[in-house]
């Protein structure tokens, strides 16, 4: 009887420590699927720091982005000399969550001071009001491409999302070299994948139905939904993070996938036999801006200004090679390194150019749509 | 006549103030002294109140208040057959892996119960040691394994027992095999801790009066350790059609599931009217499902 009363007793407590510990483990759950485990220990020590030290709270930084090899970049090229330059610490979060910011603002409670967001993002985040105007008197806008500058936020880098295969399921020269040949299904009975966010996966949809590159605006949605269905079922995965695509090349899981170029480069050097077509790929624009809300808007910006300038761009784009938007930073980039950019001369007539203006009035519409296709049999 | 009554009006006051003296303080008039030990649920029902009542009454604000009263966004869910698909498919997949739970964790709850104290020990350490490792971690070691260049396909390819690789992931069968992994230990502890309460007299007595082993077991056992059988079927069932991070990593976007929904009407889409009123049918269901097992058994004696 005894006995019988203990292991009851060992029991409760166990199923009860049992209970606590797979609470914590949902909480991280919920995180996000890119790097729930950093982000949360980052923001965790945020929390801890701004306790202790309340007075030294200007004297750091919230900077958000994309987590993985580009954030890498970021921190060599750009958040290391910073912090020397100006005595400041910078606490790292990723990935930027829409959702989340908009909590803190609703909230009333920013703990983010910058940054790096989808393009298309900045006039969403304008109307829902979540976004600071940028004071041009710190940021010097002289020698940034106009095209990825407006009133809230400056261009971060550009990126492509181009055509990825894994060499040793398809061959480098019979692979797929525009997205025609990528929808082909007899040719390359291949499983796929995409990106899980309709840009550019509609402007995909429509080069691959034929739409020539400089005639996509204004997007024909349907069209671009019928297209979507013939390559539907081809489609084993929709990305979310860019390092969950790279993982599904280097896998096989899919050989073939529209895929950010950096990822495969990046995964590339490590080792994995994934390639990148430079042939039709979409050239977008990463953008520091800075939420609403912020203490420490003075240091944002000065940080924007610093992360702008061209030594810090030089030197980001030598790392990882997406070009950037200060043409300043080019005088001081050898050749080799202009070369592998997603900007460089001889990339860009292959490459087709977003509208972010066409976004900006149809995202929240055709994403409606577009998630609900997603998940329609 | 006016005179007495005055007196008594008196008597009455004085007696009021006697006794206010002893009257109880208000805490004590709604029952909370000491003595009852509902005391000490005093701070838990605090804490429910402040962080679980006001965000829930937050989100069902939302989910009907959009600068005006309005019933759109349940009208939205309940008028567009992808939204009821996609709740349907939520409660099958539940369904499917409390049934493969049961199924899987029965036999293991039985072996314990009847298990020498060592083996006992073992076996429990066994459940417990996964249970206690991240979900995440353990999700993805199940994309490694499930994967079509994972080890499981590569094993039985190997062995000649497939020709092809077989598909187990970006589909239901990799979310039902993820899902049950994480909530098996529920079921099987909910079901051990009933069945070790069962008297093993009443086995004895059964064989004693003829019954063969499998009657035993389907007359007597079997019957016995039911509250938990319901118990480990609701809990699994509940936590299972709340899942998130298992259908978003081994599930297609065709194996959707409502938590899913949520997530991108919060995060992608910035639609928290929309969200809130999917959550709430959520909890609808999950409340309408224990009120209707409360019909049919108690619910103090499940837990």
């Amino acid at each position: 009887m005894k006995l019988k009363n203990i292991m009851m007793r060992t029991m409760v407590a166990v199923t009860l420590i049992s209970f606590l510990l797979t609470g914590c483990g949902q909480k991280t759950e919920s995180a996000s699927t890119a790097a729930p485990a950093e982000q949360k220990t980052s923001e965790t020590k945020k929390e801890e720091t701004k306790k202790e030290e309340p007075k030294k709270a200007d004297k750091e930084l919230v900077v958000v982005s994309w987590g993985g090899a580009i954030q890498d970049a970021q921190r060599t090229a750009i958040f290391k000399p910073f912090e020397e330059k100006f005595g400041v610490k910078i606490k790292e979060v990723s990935p930027p969550d829409y959702g989340k910011l908009k909590a803190m603002v609703a909230a009333g409670k920013t703990e983010w001071d910058v940054m790096d967001l989808d393009a298309d993002f900045v006039p969403r985040g304008i109307k829902e009001n979540l976004l600071e105007p940028l004071d041009f008197n710190i940021i010097d806008k002289t020698d940034l491409d106009p095209m990825s500058t407006n009133d809230y936020s400056v261009g971060a880098e550009y990126y492509t999302t181009g055509i990825a295969y894994n060499s040793e399921v398809v061959k480098t020269g019979s692979h797929p070299k525009n997205w025609a040949e990528f929808w082909d299904t007899s040719k390359f009975p291949q499983a796929r994948t995409l990106q899980k966010w309709p840009v550019p996966t509609l402007e995909i949809a429509l080069l691959a139905d034929g739409v020539a590159p400089d005639k996509l605006y204004p997007l024909d949605v349907d069209r671009a939904f019928k297209s979507l269905d013939k390559i539907k079922k081809n489609v084993k995965a929709w990305w979310a993070t860019g390092a969950q695509s790279a993982q599904l090349l280097t896998d096989k899981e899919t050989p073939l996938g529209g895929v950010w170029s950096g990822r495969i480069i990046a995964a590339k050097k490590q080792g994995a036999q994934v390639e990148i077509e430079v042939n039709q790929s979409v050239l977008l624009v990463d953008s520091w801006a800075v939420p609403k809300g912020t203490t420490r808007k003075e240091l944002a910006m000065k940080f924007i200004a610093f992360a702008t300038s061209p030594q810090p761009q030089a030197d980001f784009a030598k790392a990882y090679p997406y070009g950037v938007p200060n043409k300043k930073a080019y005088d001081l980039m050898d050749e080799a390194t202009k070369a592998t950019l997603s900007t460089s001369p001889e990339k860009r007539p292959l490459q087709v150019s977003i509208d972010v203006n066409w976004w900006a009035e149809n995202f929240d519409k055709v994403n409606e749509r577009f998630q609900k296709w997603l998940i329609e049999q | 006549m006016e005179k007495s009554m005055n007196i008594a009006v008196k008597e009455n006051s004085m007696s009021n103030k006697v006794q206010r003296v002893f009257e109880p303080r208000w805490t004590e008039r709604i029952g909370i002294t000491l003595s009852n030990p509902g005391t000490l649920l005093v701070l838990p029902v605090i804490f429910i109140a402040v962080f679980l009542g006001y965000p829930l009454l937050n989100i069902f604000i939302q989910s009907i208040y959009n600068g005006h009263l309005t019933s759109e966004y349940y009208v939205r869910f309940f008028s567009e057959g992808l939204y009821i698909r996609v709740l349907l498919l939520t409660l099958k997949i539940g369904a499917i892996v409390t049934l493969t739970c049961l199924v899987l964790g029965y036999p293991v709850a039985y072996t314990m119960t009847f298990a020498s104290k060592r083996a006992k020990g073992l076996i429990l350490i066994a459940i417990l040691i996964p249970f206690w490792t991240s979900l995440l971690v353990r999700t993805y070691a199940w994309m490694v394994l499930l994967q079509t260049q994972g080890v499981v396909n590569q094993m039985l390819l190997k062995l000649g027992i497939i020709h092809e690789p077989i598909k187990m992931i970006y589909n239901t069968t990799g979310v039902v095999i993820g899902m049950t992994h994480v909530l098996l230990p529920y079921m099987i502890l909910c079901l051990y801790s009933v069945m070790q309460g069962i008297d093993k007299n009443l086995l004895s007595a059964g064989s004693n009066l003829g019954a063969r082993p499998f009657q035993v077991f389907s007359r007597v056992f079997l019957p016995l350790s039911f509250p938990g059988i319901m118990s480990g079927s609701m809990l699994v069932f509940i936590m299972g059609i709340g899942y998130f991070i298992t259908p978003s990593l081994l599930g297609g976007q065709k194996d959707s599931m409502i938590s899913q929904l949520i997530q991108i009407q919060v995060g992608d889409l910035l639609n928290w009217g929309f969200a809130s009123a999917i959550s709430f049918v959520l909890l609808a269901v999950t409340l309408l499902l224990l009120m209707l097992s409360r019909r049919f058994l108690r619910l103090d004696k499940l837990w």
